[in-house]
């Protein structure tokens, strides 16, 4: 019987860099990806990519390097499902905005949003116009299981013409140091159809779906190695 | 999926923990006598911040839950407490838990505590304590986390993954929240006046909500969830579209999964911030979905202020209590509509028919729409 769903695009990344069905590997400078410019992995300009809080800007290259820009038509936007599984969110932008308004500083209004971690989601709906169900799930075991499922089955059951998964964190340093837990950045996308969807297929659903390690075959696909 | 095959979600319990009463009953009755929570600030006096309103919680019920940094979990807590009971204290080891929170709690973040704002953390937490051995799931979609997580429920039970679901809203306020909403200049100085013309901005509050949702139909009250319906503006982060069209996306799915016109329903109750944009927008949206004058309308969060990750869970308690008191609420505190003419804003509460449906509505930053349609 034939899955219900088909990849049709993927990114990652990692402490290494960007990549994706649509993205040579793109490698990070010492600074990771914070100090990264859209138009440094894309060649284009992306003036609005600035204002975005690291976690978003992670979600939003890792989408782009899956195709999310590319591969779907009007229609399949007007409802393309967004599915986000994390372990810690936007706690980066958490503490950023916390540290904002302690004494002798000043509130920073800009940040406020990115305390929510749909918020990265809301970011690639803007500029793809997805208009499909969105849902965020925070979880602190590995959320792909779940977030793979629901996103499989608004596909299947045509609640959505296609589905974004973003599963991962982005926790820096610096910000996981002050609280005591370990830095964090792997982050992978991947892009869902239906069966009647005219792109080519990338991955086997299937494959990924009932392997150990979903992300971690995705990532092996992307980069060329096995880890 | 069918209309028929959702129509077997039914609201078995309910549960709610909130400034206008703690236990549902007390709430519901609060609000269907025109009650507020909206006062000047207790332990948030001294906020620096654009208002000193808010529905915060009694002293009582913050050192039940020993301060602010537990009070997310408390409120969850009694809610889902209740709920569970009023459900016949259904089989928890099967028993599946969606938590509906913006930010669980904030220790770490933001004063002493290990919550660091992750609404999974609380979920862990609440399912231990509540010995819920089922699928769980912690969802955090801005101020429509509570339609969003009674959508997840409902397809979990929809198709066969889980016979009953727990759904447990809770947010507690802290000057992190205060401050921040304070920020984007989107509170009124006083008590929130939604679809006002004067409207200034959005009151906030604290709460925790619940309903146990059950497929079997020999566990309900009387009202279930007949379809649901999510969409996003696309638009932008803070904003809502001016012309409403996500919002009405979203309602418009919800009446096609269940099978249903616009002019099939008897009552809607609005998401109603008070801020100029939301108001305007979901009375665009609704004009745009009926074509013309719209079913009877009114929110509540000029009582109960708006609870964020429990907004969508007591609300749609007022939803079903509607339904099933066959009344409609007024909206408290209007005076001149400020609003599309088209939306039907109650001023006094209206008689709805034994059988009926409601559309709960939600929006909220990222872009996000929710929509419910519940029947009795």
């Amino acid at each position: 019987m034939s899955s219900p769903v088909r990849v049709i695009g993927a990114g990652a990344i990692d402490v290494r860099g960007v990549v994706g069905s649509f993205l040579e590997p793109f490698e990070f400078e010492a600074s990771g990806p914070a100090g990264v410019r859209w138009k440094d992995v894309f060649s284009l300009p992306n003036p609005s990519f600035r204002r975005l809080d690291l976690f978003g800007k992670c979600v939003c290259l890792c989408a782009e390097a899956a195709g999310a820009g590319r591969l779907l038509d009007e229609k399949q936007r007007k409802n393309t499902a967004l599915v986000l599984a994390s372990r810690f969110g936007c706690l980066h932008s958490d503490l950023r905005f916390a540290g904002s308004l302690a004494p002798g500083e000043r509130v920073e209004p800009a940040v406020f949003p990115y305390t929510l971690p749909s918020t990265c989601l809301g970011e690639l709906a803007i500029r793809h116009r997805f208009q499909g169900p969105l849902l965020a799930l925070i979880s602190t075991s590995a959320g792909e299981g779940p977030a793979l499922f629901e996103a499989q089955e608004l596909v299947a059951t045509g609640e959505a013409a296609a589905a974004l998964v973003c599963i991962g964190d982005c926790l820096p340093e610096e910000e996981a140091a002050r609280i005591g837990l370990e830095p964090r950045l792997a982050l992978t996308t991947l892009l869902l159809t239906g069966q009647e969807s005219g792109s080519p297929t990338l991955l086997d659903w299937t494959r990924v779906r009932e392997a150990a390690d979903p992300l971690g075959v995705v990532s092996a696909a992307l980069w060329g190695d096995e880890r | 999926m069918s209309a028929a095959d959702e129509a077997r979600i039914h609201v078995a319990g309910r549960g709610a923990c909130t400034r206008l009463g703690v236990g549902t009953q007390g709430f519901l009755e609060a609000i269907f006598e025109g009650q507020s929570a909206l006062r000047a600030f207790e332990r948030l006096a001294g906020t620096e911040c654009l208002t000193t309103v808010a529905a915060e919680m009694s002293g009582d019920v913050l050192e039940q839950a020993g301060g602010e940094g537990g009070l997310a979990f408390h409120l969850a807590h009694n809610a889902a407490i209740e709920a569970l009971a009023e459900g016949g204290e259904p089989d928890r080891s099967r028993l599946g838990l969606v938590l509906s929170t913006t930010k669980g709690e904030l220790g770490g973040v933001w004063g002493p505590g290990e919550g660091l704002g992750n609404p999974g953390l609380l979920a862990d937490r609440l399912a231990r304590s509540l010995e819920i051995g089922g699928a769980r799931a912690a969802v955090s979609c801005a101020c429509a986390s509570g339609l969003a997580s009674i959508a997840l429920a409902s397809r979990w039970i929809a198709r066969g993954s889980a016979e009953r679901v727990l759904v447990v809203g809770t947010d507690a306020l802290s000057p992190f929240i205060l401050r921040g909403f304070s920020s984007l200049l989107a509170l009124d100085s006083g008590p929130c006046r939604p679809f006002d013309a004067k409207r200034r901005g959005l009151s906030l509050g604290e709460a925790g909500g619940a309903l146990l949702l059950s497929g079997d139909p020999t566990e309900s009250l009387g009202q279930r969830v007949v379809a649901w319906g999510e969409s996003n503006d696309a638009n932008h982060i803070t904003g809502p579209s001016r012309d409403g069209e996500g919002l009405c996306l979203a309602a418009s799915r919800a009446l096609r999964r269940a099978g249903l016109e616009p002019a099939s329903l008897d009552y809607i109750h609005l998401h109603g911030t008070g801020t100029v944009y939301n108001d305007t927008m979901e009375s665009a949206a609704l004009a745009r979905l009926f074509g013309g004058p719209t079913a009877p309308a009114s929110g509540t969060k000029r009582q109960t202020g708006h609870t964020l990750g429990a907004a969508g869970l007591i609300e749609s308690l007022v939803a079903l209590e509607a339904l099933r008191r066959r009344v409609a609420p007024a909206n408290v505190g209007l005076e001149e509509s400020g609003v599309h003419a088209d939306l039907t804003l109650l001023r006094e509460s209206s008689a709805l028919p034994e059988h009926a449906f409601a559309l709960k509505l939600a929006a909220g930053f990222g872009g996000i729409n929710a929509a419910v349609v519940f029947g009795s």
